[in-house]
């Protein structure tokens, strides 16, 4: 059986072949059983009675006289010749019987019993006693030859009966064994399989499993499959996301909580305090990015990201967030080109936000002390920012997977790529003003993230 | 103390940071001035390795970042390990999370997971036998 076949039909199968089997088993059994019937009524009709009524007419010859008449004779005579007339017509138990008796060579019967007949006939009209008397015994001993087939016949045909049953019976059990042990051994490995996969699941293990039919199991199986993979990749997502978060955090954290304890337990030189409060003051600009950013992320998530619109100057916003990430560029970008007054509609706080991801990205992959390239240029409908991240050797699918919820790349990925938390939100920021962002490879091979907003 | 390539016998006397988070560096050298410890910095792991083949001599501690750009985080640890021989301790400062499991399988002296107390750093000093300076009276 092909793993195609669905289950349903397998089983349907299945029923409708023990139905089969069972109807003709009934079948068989009725006809069986009614031939037996048939044969029975036969022989108590035509040999039993008749053997019965010869015996009483045998007894009633034995007083007769030559020359005397005997209405009880006669009336025998009257009803044996009519039941014989019926016994050798062409009623379906007749024609068996004769046909059984033509089987079995045994033709001469009707022909002697009819010769009797007549002979019993010539005697009574003749009054002739011992021509009755004899012609009464042939009778007898022919009703007792017919009862003596008959019962074998009967025996006989009782055995084959029997015997179809039997093979019916047998065929039918073996048929229904072997379909229904297929069926079993089709489905039942397989679903075994998958329960033992889903409790192995439940007890926090995945693996994958591989089903090749393509049934409802394989159907079953492979939707398991595909759910239960997406929450292992779910889970891990979240798992790196928490992780890279955290590290992320932390970063910051140690340098405040650094030079704050050194301000606390070495106050002087004072230029130690200005330089510890200057780095304070920029690593929870930093941190507090970062916290917003996450929080951001999560709302972008759940589809309730805050969108409150206002006409502002785009290329005004790009250089603030310049002016203060300057800090952490290792070397400063290079403007190509900014397009002055570029006003868009959008939140001045959410657009921060994107830019600021971005610009943190673009550094944590480039080449260690390469310049960003940035332009900003006003098209006819709008504002289309490029950023260039000059490191050509990064794999662009790399880049894709950075806008992907919760998504984060490590440093363990052995390309060396430093990065935040990711690029979900700057997109979704990008997306609910109406606009794109997207990463392309630029002509000078270097990658880019390239942003455009209705202007 | 070791005797240099030209002869002199040169001074353990330096702590080499490697952290590619410019603050966290500049953190741990006030810490280092203001105990008398002269100081040598390197941004990423590749640095290091050239900072610790010109100064070998000098290096008395190494204080290693996990992840760093460049390079995968393991293999920079071994190196830098391998590079630092027995005489010289590295100790992992690193802000990725179960700190104590990641230095378990690799083969540093110790570690200190970020944020970090400045007495922390000071007494990695102290473990390394730094030769600490007079306070004035």
């Amino acid at each position: 059986m092909r793993n195609g076949v669905s289950v349903g039909h397998r089983l349907w199968l299945l029923v409708a072949c023990q139905t089969a089997i069972a109807v003709t088993l009934v079948l068989a059994g009725g006809q069986t059983i009614s031939r037996m019937a048939n044969d029975y009524r036969h022989m108590y009709e035509f040999q039993f009675k008749s053997i019965y009524s010869v015996r009483k007419a045998m007894e009633e010859a034995a007083g007769l006289e030559d020359g005397a008449r005997s209405g009880m004779l006669d009336t025998f005579y009257q009803r044996y010749r009519a039941k014989w007339e019926v016994a050798s017509g062409s009623t379906v138990d007749a024609v068996r019987f004769r046909e059984d008796l033509s089987r079995a060579g045994e033709n001469t019967l009707p022909r002697q019993e009819s010769e009797l007949l007549t002979k019993l006939r010539q005697a009574l009209e003749a009054k002739d006693a011992n021509g009755i008397r004899e012609s009464l015994a042939g009778l007898y001993d022919v009703n007792i030859r017919y009862s003596l087939f008959a019962y074998r016949s009967a025996a006989d045909r009782n055995r084959t009966g029997r015997i179809r049953l039997y093979v019916i019976g047998i065929v039918g059990v073996a048929l229904i064994l072997f379909l229904g042990l297929h069926v079993r051994r089709a489905i039942a490995p397989r679903i075994q399989r998958l329960v033992g996969f889903v409790r192995e699941f439940q007890n926090g293990t995945y693996k994958k499993i591989n089903d090749e039919g393509s049934d409802d199991v394989a159907v079953l199986t492979n939707a398991l499959n595909a759910g239960f993979s997406a929450i292992d990749s779910r889970e891990r997502d979240h798992e790196r996301f928490l992780s890279i978060a955290a590290h992320e955090l932390k970063t910051p954290v140690t340098s405040i909580y650094g030079y704050a304890s050194l301000l606390v337990s070495h106050p002087q030189p004072a230029s130690n305090t200005e330089q510890a409060v200057g780095i304070i003051y920029r690593q929870s600009w930093r941190l507090s990015r970062l916290i917003e950013s996450l929080f951001l992320a999560v709302r972008a998530r759940s589809g309730d990201l805050r969108f409150v619109p206002k006409p502002l100057k785009f290329s005004a916003l790009l250089l603030r967030v310049l002016e203060e990430m300057q800090p952490f560029f290792p070397t400063a970008p290079k403007l190509v080109r900014i397009d002055e007054n570029i006003c868009v509609l959008g939140d001045e706080t959410l657009l921060e936000h994107a830019l600021w991801a971005l610009l943190t990205c673009a550094t944590g992959l480039s080449t260690k002390s390469a310049a960003l390239q940035l332009s900003l240029v006003h098209s006819d409908t709008s504002a289309h920012l490029e950023i260039d991240i000059p490191k050509p050797d990064i794999p662009m699918p790399e880049l894709e997977e950075l806008f992907m919820p919760l998504r984060a790349m490590e440093y363990e990925t052995g390309t060396g790529i430093r990065s935040a938390v990711g690029l979900y939100l700057s997109r979704e920021i990008a997306r609910v003003h109406n606009g794109k962002l997207s990463v392309q490879r630029l002509p000078n091979l270097h990658p880019a993230f390239v942003m455009d907003l209705p202007a | 103390m070791s005797r240099s390539a030209k002869g002199k016998i040169a001074v353990r006397d330096t702590v080499l940071i490697v952290d590619d988070d410019g603050d966290v560096r500049s953190l741990i050298t006030t810490v280092c001035e203001i105990n008398g410890i002269r100081v040598l910095e390197a941004a990423d792991c590749s640095s290091a390795l050239k900072v610790l083949a010109r100064e070998h001599d000098r290096v008395r501690l190494v204080l290693l970042d996990y992840f760093m750009p460049g390079m995968e985080p393991i293999k920079c640890v071994n190196t830098v390990v391998d590079k630092a021989g027995t005489s010289i301790p590295v100790f992992l400062l690193t802000a990725a999370d179960n700190t104590a499991a990641r230095a378990a399988n690799l083969r540093v002296s110790g570690w200190l997971s970020k944020p970090f107390e400045v007495s922390g750093i000071a007494e990695l000093f102290y473990a390394a036998s730094f030769p600490q300076k007079e306070k004035k009276k």
